[in-house]
């Protein structure tokens, strides 16, 4: 196996036009499915010295993320200024642990397209939409279309993921999720939440889940039901009974489907009590 | 190096085809073996498979390469040909009438029965009955340093680095396996990353003395952290039904118990570890009426062996679960439960056996209750906060009828200082530092100029294994010996002196079991349960602990805290399940080790009572702290909500189900 | 060609290109210091700090650290003299059997080289990617405690 780190993301994309090619960032995922001969690739091209994929920036209402910032630095003071992406710190805080967090890139979160993955989860909420680029151009594809099934994206085999769009608007949010332990845990389930709140009802809602389904999935029922709702304790108690009827889990070696339920309604309840304390 | 393993959990070998490894790659089966046995209590586990295997991940063959990676590599295009045959699960199914055989001398390795006073009579005289089943899983060592060895040959001497124990047990296996006199094996432990109890036995150590020996190159072995999992030794888990009866004034009056062992494919040290189950299990407490039934049972799984504990806590969590049930219906204080209930010196243990030395557990229960922590449970008003408490005890010493002594040497050097030369590995505990600590007491001069020697069968004495509590106790009573012996003949330059273990006065016809001697603790725990997950967040835990005199408070605090989260572990997460023979948990993301931020603060008190026959009052602290603090989390979480935990590790789930305590629906 | 700096000196190394660092560290450099407990990631014995950050060393490739600065546990002492940390983790009884104690030490380095004076909560945080069989915590938290207050 060859390791070729390309000076351009020019030169990146024409090597990942040859067969058998993948990128490697972080490597947090890639390298442990390299030990487990889960993969064996020809060739790995080391993206993590193009330094334009590094950058946040704010443009037209849109925070750009780049594909290779950190899961350290989306914990930090850059994407705390912006109380709407509150989700995405929140979950790049509880994600892994602090050596993983210091290599994995949301870019590499979201290619791989993990169920579990919590930068995923959080940004799926926030209605973001990612950058595809190819030696042919420049697509972008709203994350809620990004996953195809189990670890199966909408991502091309010669098309690096570069970016992700942020939009950037009135509201909060909020991630939380249950592990089997407090820190190196994968999530049993996950929940953010997108939510703007005008005159005490919800304006805007978007919930998205995590480890219930073959991918992240959006909970667009519950959203529904919420959206124009005030947080009383009835609505809370109806969002939770939606929310698990919405949801189709499954058991494994972290949790029953049964579990999952409770856990993805007990999580609902308790952000959505948090954004009516919030407000009062 | 690397092992060929079976990916079958239990079949008949018909074929191993090695055609595809090129000539510069090597391989070692049985047949280069002199005796295919790992040398050990019961002989019953063949050094390589050759014609079954009896569980998953257990070794066949040896690959050898100039490279780690291509021995890997190569091993895996070794091809071995099964003929399955069926599994056996559970101890349970493994004695059913028809069950498939592991071995032709039938599933039942061994079992143990014991009956006092009378316990169908006293039964009846009891105020109040409780009985259930309980469940203990697997658990694994997790050493953090995977096993390795690396040996080599100097004209007829096989050198080797092992990460054990015991090298006098190691140079043992390794001189029969191979065929060599045990003088032409010379065994050097390495600085061990960890044993709990799970490299005292094999490992690796003969393979890389195999491939040295064959081939006349040095070997190096060194396992992955999924060969760890699947292929090594773990805890007994354990099936139990447990019967108690207790008088309206809390007396423990009776306790019956049927218990089944697992001890997987190979004996290791079951035998043993049934002994100090059943020893252990009534607790620390006078009972007069006793019936005690243990069965140990071969399944097909990764052997189990010695572990930290050794038995007493799988136990420990069904007898303390019902004294904390018992304590609650019978509106007793669980403290005052214990005080009354305990053992004291010169009383008779679950076994009969006497309580010969020092006994400090209403000492440790006192201690208890004056902490903070325990005080806080008559202040707290969070209904989702609760506490609980458990007393336990471990014994010291290899047991009734093991020979269980210390050889040691100690040699005056020219320039004053004194060599100290001792038969024991130090494996992380700190017998090192507590040993050095002794000799340089007792010879009176300053630790920079004691030069400890262990762990090297060619310059050290055989003084047995570092496991059973002993290694400080017995070594360093052997120490003070030498020291008195150098000190009548000083001119002489060296003293030496050879030292037992006590053993107990009882004979109960069995080997390893009873004890003379125990140490003796009492720990709780303050815990808040999550509402949105089941799952309960430690906040913290005092423990009392009596052992003897303390010699080194940094190392015993040291052995409490670290086997207190150990035990953390076995409660909130870790269990080896196997499913069709093969374990779902072959990985750290899916076996569930304790993390920084699951461990709660824990303080040690230790109550320090002069134990007369140990160095400077001491007696043995390694192990005891794995004891109980399992059911002590389990009744703290039992006093916040309706149910009962029997048992793990924990089903979140089922706490997360369970109605708030006193909740009316 | 690899070209990085490790415990302050300038490397340039012939590596295959597929190497991990880890293998890199121990096997070309000879910093034994480093050490694989699980091969992915997960139990931080292999943490190296790559430019101030810990990171585990077992799913890096070494050619990822071209133009980096790597520390291992053998460049924290100075001039012979361990570092305050390596005291204070022998001073509170906070080594073992040391398995994991050089990645203790290099991730608790570099919570107080941000922070020099976290709660027990950010300690308990930032060494929760390392993994201890023996200690149970407590005794590592104790000792990062104690050179934080020092300051």
């Amino acid at each position: 196996m060859d390791v070729i780190r390309p000076g351009s993301l020019q030169d990146c994309l024409r090597i990942l036009k040859t067969e058998h090619t993948i990128p490697i960032a972080g490597g947090t995922d890639l390298m442990v499915n390299l030990a487990l001969n889960k993969i064996s690739p020809d060739r790995i091209i080391d993206i993590t010295g193009l330094q334009e994929l590094k950058e946040i920036s704010l443009s037209d209402n849109f925070l750009k993320i780049g594909a290779l910032v950190t899961f350290s630095r989306l914990a930090g003071k850059e994407i705390a200024q912006y109380p709407c992406c509150n989700a995405l710190r929140e979950a790049a805080e509880k994600m892994g642990s602090p050596q993983i967090r210091n290599r994995a890139t949301i870019g590499g979160n979201l290619v791989t397209g993990s169920s579990a993955g919590d930068g995923s989860v959080a940004i799926l909420a926030l209605d973001a939409q990612v950058e595809l680029t190819g030696l042919d151009g420049i697509r972008k594809v709203p994350l809620s279309l990004f996953y195809s099934g189990y670890h199966q994206t909408a991502i091309h085999s010669d098309e690096l993921l570069t970016a992700v769009y942020i939009p950037i608007r009135p509201g909060t949010s909020s991630f939380q999720k249950v592990g089997k332990r407090n820190a190196l845990a994968i999530a049993v389930a996950s929940l953010a939440i997108y939510s703007y709140i005008r005159d005490s009802h919800f304006e805007q809602i978007y919930i998205a889940i995590g480890s219930v389904a073959p991918t992240p999935i959006r909970a667009v029922k519950t959203d529904l039901f919420l959206q124009g709702q005030k947080i009383t304790s009835g609505v809370i108690k109806e969002a939770a009974r939606i929310i698990q009827d919405e949801i189709a889990p499954i058991t494994d070696i972290r949790g029953t489907a049964d579990y999952r339920r409770k856990l993805i309604a007990n999580l609902l309840a308790d952000q959505l009590q948090q954004l009516s304390e919030s407000k009062n | 190096m690397a092992i060929v393993r079976s990916t079958e959990p239990h079949a008949f070998i018909t074929g191993l085809d090695f055609s595809e490894l090129p000539s510069d790659i090597l391989y070692f089966t049985a047949k280069d073996l002199e005796e295919n046995i790992i040398e050990d209590a019961i002989e019953d586990q063949p050094v390589l498979a050759y014609d079954k295997v009896r569980f998953y991940g257990e070794p066949i063959a040896i690959v050898a390469a100039d490279s780690h990676q291509k021995a890997v590599s190569f091993s895996q295009k070794v091809k071995v040909k099964y003929q399955k045959l069926p599994i056996v699960e559970t101890p349970k199914q493994a004695l059913e009438p028809d069950a498939p055989l592991l071995f032709e001398k039938g599933n039942l390795l061994s079992e143990f029965h014991h009956e006092k006073g009378n316990v169908t009579e006293s039964f009846e005289d009891c105020d109040l009955i409780l009985e259930e089943d309980f469940h203990l899983p697997i658990q694994d060592h997790a050493y953090m340093e995977p096993d390795a060895a690396f040996a080599w040959m100097e004209g007829d001497v096989l050198s080797i680095y092992t990460s054990t124990q015991n090298v006098f047990h190691d140079q043992r296996m390794i001189a029969r396996a191979l065929g060599i006199p045990l003088h032409n094996v010379h065994v050097m432990a390495a600085t061990v990353g960890g044993g709990f109890g799970g490299k005292d036995g094999h490992t690796v150590q003969i393979f890389a003395a195999l491939v040295a020996y064959r081939t006349g190159r040095p070997a190096k072995i060194v396992i992955s952290r999924r060969e760890v999992f699947i292929g090594t030794y773990k805890r007994h888990a354990v099936d139990l039904h447990l019967k108690m009866g207790f008088q309206k004034d809390g007396t423990f009056r009776a306790l019956s118990s049927t218990a089944y062992l697992d001890t997987g494919a190979y004996a290791g040290l079951g035998p043993a570890v049934m002994g100090l189950f059943s020893e252990h299990l009534g607790g620390p407490y006078v009972i007069s009426n006793v019936k005690i039934d243990s069965y140990l049972v071969y399944t097909d799984k990764a052997p189990a062996h010695a572990m930290r504990g050794f038995g007493a806590p799988q136990g420990a969590f069904a007898t303390e679960s019902l004294i904390n049930r018992a304590a609650n219906i019978l509106q007793i204080d669980p403290i005052e439960i214990r005080m009354k209930n305990a053992l004291t010196q010169g009383a008779l243990g679950t076994l009969g056996q006497k309580m010969e030395h020092v006994v400090g557990l209403r000492e440790a229960l006192e201690v208890v209750r004056d902490s903070d922590l325990w005080k806080e449970k008559n202040t707290n008003q969070d209904p989702s906060i609760g506490f609980g408490i458990a007393a336990g005890y471990l014994s010291c010493g290899l047991g009734k009828g093991v020979p269980d002594s210390a050889k040691v040497e100690i040699d005056r050097e020219p320039n004053g200082d004194f060599t100290v030369r001792v038969g024991l590995v130090d494996i992380g505990q700190g017998n090192a530092t507590a040993l050095a600590a002794i000799a340089g007491e007792a010879l009176k001069v300053p630790l920079e100029k004691i030069h400890l020697i262990m762990a090297d069968t060619t310059q050290t004495f055989d003084c047995g294994s570092t496991a059973g509590s002993r290694s400080v106790f017995i070594a360093g009573n052997a120490i003070l010996a030498a020291v008195r012996d150098y000190f009548s003949h000083p001119e002489t330059g060296r003293g030496f002196a050879e030292t037992e273990f006590p053993q107990s006065k009882t004979d109960l016809n069995v080997i390893g079991f009873p004890h003379a001697m125990y140490t003796f603790i009492a720990q709780a725990v303050k815990l808040k349960l999550d509402p949105i997950s089941g799952q309960p967040q430690l906040a913290g835990i005092f423990a009392a602990t009596e052992a003897g005199k303390v010699i080194n408070r940094l190392s015993m605090d040291g052995q409490i805290q670290g086997g207190i989260a150990m035990s953390i572990g076995y409660t909130l997460g870790e269990n080896m399940n196997y499913r069709n023979g093969i374990p779902d948990n072959q990985r750290f993301t899916v076996y569930i080790l304790p993390t920084a931020e699951d461990i709660p603060p824990i303080q040690n008190v230790s109550v320090e009572l002069y134990e007369a026959t140990g160095p400077y009052g001491a007696k043995g602290a390694a192990e005891v702290a794995t004891v109980v603090i399992a059911p002590a989390i389990t009744s703290a979480i039992e006093s916040i909500r309706d149910l009962k935990i029997n048992r793990l590790p924990l089903d979140f789930e089922q706490i997360l189900d369970a109605k708030e305590k006193g909740s009316v629906c | 060609m690899l070209s990085c700096k490790i415990n302050g000196e300038e490397i340039h190394s012939e590596i295959p290109s597929d190497m991990r660092l880890i293998d890199f560290l121990r096997e070309e450099m000879n910093l034994t210091g480093v050490k694989e407990g699980c091969s992915e990631g997960e139990c931080g014995a292999c943490t190296v700090l790559f430019n101030g950050d810990p990171v585990n060393s077992c799913i890096m490739l070494a050619i990822q650290a071209e133009g980096a600065e790597i520390t291992t546990i053998e460049g924290i002492a100075k001039d012979g003299k361990l570092s305050d940390l390596q005291q204070a983790f022998i001073d509170h009884g906070a080594v073992q059997c040391g398995f994991c104690t050089p990645g203790m030490i290099l991730a608790a380095q570099a919570l107080l080289d941000k922070n020099p004076h976290p709660a027990e909560a950010e300690i308990r945080h930032a060494i929760s990617g390392n993994l201890c069989r023996c200690t149970g915590y407590q005794a590592i938290v104790d000792a990062i405690l104690a050179v934080s207050q020092r300051k």
